[in-house]
């Protein structure tokens, strides 16, 4: 699966390229499933993180889950860790995820959960510029 | 790292930089259109849904367009 970086404003008027993709998720061993939304590939968040309203979108009580901690360049913040399922193109992804109250994006899909489920190209010859996954099934 | 900038990136930003900032946002399937937004993301797709739209893709504006760090 290749997808393109996705286009964003910046103040100066000017573009960024950002390796969004486009991804689902579900609620482990249920019906509920969010909206198809764009979330950052990031190889330097340990785990993929979501914000509550995806949460609350798929019938999941955020404070019921495991409360950890992220560190983040804001400082840190509580997570809830709650399994399900990631829906990345045609691949659906068991995980643990984490769910934050405050994010700037609609998800982060960081190292666990996510590039250890995949083979990961940022590939910036191409324009725009782009990203490779390519899935890996470890034994 | 200098890019090209065809139509369709072109309405993208366009599209982005007419949405409201920090908020849920609906941009059309080819993110040339914003069709939706609203305060929360069940509001936006509320609003998808009385259109009768399944193919936009969702996502959360920043606060501010800064370079993203997350």
């Amino acid at each position: 699966m290749r997808a393109p970086y996705r286009a964003y404003p910046a103040k100066d008027g000017t573009v960024h390229f950002v390796p969004f993709i486009r991804v689902r998720v579900g609620k482990k061993r249920a019906p509920q499933i969010t909206r198809v939304f764009e979330a950052i590939v990031d190889s330097g968040a340990s785990d993929c993180i979501f914000p509550d309203a995806v949460a609350l979108a798929i019938g999941i009580k955020l404070e019921s889950g495991k409360k950890e901690q992220r560190n983040g360049i804001g400082g840190s913040q509580d997570v809830w860790i709650h399994p399900v399922q990631l829906y990345v193109g045609a691949e659906i992804l068991e995980i643990n995820a984490a769910f934050a109250k405050s994010l700037p994006v609609a998800g982060i899909l960081g190292r666990i959960g996510f590039f250890e489920h995949f083979k990961i190209t940022f590939d910036p010859s191409t324009d725009p510029p782009g990203l490779e996954l390519e899935r890996i099934y470890k034994t | 790292m200098k890019m090209k900038r065809n139509a369709q990136i072109d309405a993208r930003v366009a599209a982005l930089l007419d949405a409201p900032l920090n908020a849920w946002i609906a941009l059309s399937d080819d993110e040339t259109r914003l069709v939706a937004h609203g305060a929360t993301y069940q509001d936006v797709v509320n609003k998808l849904d009385e259109i009768g739209d399944d193919s936009s893709v969702i996502l959360k504006t920043p606060p501010s367009w800064l370079p993203l760090a997350v």
